[in-house]
């Protein structure tokens, strides 16, 4: 590396050989400054700020023109004074600021005093609404949000996949017999189902079985719990859930289930769901 | 209009203005009148703002009162309060075993119904004693025995029993609120309850006390 080379900053060098106290350094020297006392400012100094000043030369300012510019009107001497007695208070808020004017411009007259307050309590009655409004808005739209769910049917027969599982509906039936202790006008339902895990995070579904929902056409919902559940699920091969829940008899034939990915989504609907046609 | 004269201010005094002919002043009465009125004004609208409410009580849940054996309807479920029991011990008989609660103080039961509007829920009821102090269900009896693990789902109603542990002198004039068992961190915070005024007076439960009997039997799975 020798002194021409334009990459070396000679910040650092490795010692080529033998380091030693008369290596050269490759930095060139500089002249001479004087730094004081401080020369002379120069004649012409010219400023390095980068900030675009328009450059004023001694003896070519320009000439000032004159003020008013010959042409226009004279200024009036002074604001026209009132009349009569000063408006009422307030009165003359809502004016435009007086232009310069070359004539007294007409008075102009304040509004009426009933017609100033009732604009007043409709302005400020209509500022109290748009706050409500805008809070209550504000409120409804984030609790929307928060609570935002998105069912998605599957058709008769096909399959979905929710959350790593591939889900399929095998069939929803009366289920015979009926259990005992039944409440008067339910009938229990058997909801058999079928999942596939798609790799090895939706292989959990056998430790927290998801929330299974069955929902009538007015979406009221019922629980439904698992009964039998495959003990172990593995990517590609099926497990069988098999679902049991009370629903009211009127609604038995017409029930359909709503997967979701877990109980507490199940428990407040939000989030990604499945609903199976029956 | 040349341009140099816009960027240059125009730095000549303006001229003086003339001295304004002055309105007739206010009578004095009419400024201290403004002023009284401004002040009240102002105390006014600082006093309003103790009609507002606290941040507890924005948060506060929806409350539908009654009492005894009344319907309550709120948008999420429906409950009533359907039996109201004494007992000096719980028995919880479940398949295998059996569970015995006792207390030096007095279990109050109480028999809830409840039906869903949409949606299955399970539902938490605690009691609120005339003096304002607060039981949640006891812990001695097996939840699974109580109301906490029903679902309580749309279309019909169930019952299910409820047991708190309070001192005798307590319960004259308390209440039972019945909520929807929530998240408390996650989920909505703005949930209808129900208070059933449990409409017991010093003597009756002076009276219910001390007929209150060992070993009141319960089943759960």
């Amino acid at each position: 590396m020798n002194a021409q080379d334009p990459r070396d900053t000679g910040v650092w060098r490795p010692p080529a050989a033998e380091p030693s106290w008369f290596t050269p350094a490759p930095r060139l020297p500089r002249p001479d400054v004087r730094v004081w006392p401080p020369p002379a400012p120069e004649e012409d100094q010219r400023s390095t700020s980068t900030v675009p000043m328009p450059a004023v030369t001694n003896g070519s300012v320009p000439p000032r023109l004159p003020w008013p510019p010959p042409g226009t009107p004279p200024r009036p001497a002074a604001a026209p004074a009132p009349a009569a007695a000063p408006p009422p208070f307030g009165a003359g808020r809502a004016e435009p600021p007086a232009a310069p004017a070359t004539r007294s411009a007409p008075e102009r007259r304040g509004m009426p005093t009933a017609a100033r307050i009732t604009l007043q309590l409709f302005g400020a009655v209509a500022l109290s609404a748009a706050l409500l409004a805008v809070t209550g808005y504000d409120a409804l739209s984030r609790f929307e949000k928060d609570n935002a769910h998105d069912v998605r049917q599957v058709a008769q027969g096909q399959e979905a996949t929710l959350l790593n599982t591939r889900w399929r509906l095998l069939g929803v039936k009366v289920m015979s017999p009926q259990p005992e202790n039944m409440a008067p006008g339910t009938v229990s339902m058997q909801v058999d189902l079928e999942g596939t895990a798609l790799n090895e995070k939706g292989v959990y579904y056998s430790i927290a079985p998801p929330g299974f929902r069955l929902g009538d056409g007015t979406g009221r919902t019922w629980m439904a719990l698992a009964f039998k559940q495959p003990d172990q699920l593995s990517p590609g091969t099926p497990g069988r859930f098999s679902l049991v829940s009370s629903v009211p008899k009127a609604v038995a034939g017409e029930v359909e289930l709503v997967l979701w990915p877990n109980e507490n989504a199940a428990a407040r609907e939000i989030g990604q769901a499945l609903r199976f046609d029956r | 209009m040349a341009l140099s004269s816009d960027l240059v201010p125009d730095t000549s005094p303006a001229p003086a203005p003339a001295d304004r002919p002055r309105g007739p002043r206010r009578p004095a009465w009419h400024r201290i009148a403004a002023a009284v009125l401004g002040v009240a004004l102002a105390a006014g609208a600082v006093y309003a703002q103790t009609f507002t409410m606290s941040a507890d009580q924005r948060r506060a849940p929806l409350t539908f009162s009654a009492g005894p054996r009344q319907d309550v309807r709120t948008d999420h479920f429906s409950a009533r309060l359907e039996r109201v029991e004494f007992a000096r011990s719980v028995r919880v008989k479940r398949t295998y075993a059996t569970d015995e609660a006792t207390t030096d103080q007095v279990f109050l039961i109480i028999k809830i119904g409840a039906t869903g509007a949409r949606r299955p829920l399970q539902l938490a009821p605690f009691l609120v004693t005339a003096d304002g102090l607060r039981f949640n269900a006891t812990d001695k009896v097996n939840p699974t025995a109580t109301i906490t693990e029903k679902w309580v789902q749309p279309g019909w109603w169930r019952s299910a029993l409820c047991f708190f542990e309070v001192p005798p002198d307590k319960i004259a004039g308390a209440r039972v609120v019945v909520q929807e068992k929530v998240n408390d961190l996650a989920g909505d915070q703005y949930l209808p309850e129900t208070s059933f005024d449990l409409g017991l007076t010093g003597a009756q439960v002076r009276q219910g006390v001390e007929g209150a009997k060992d070993g009141y039997e319960v089943s759960g799975i």
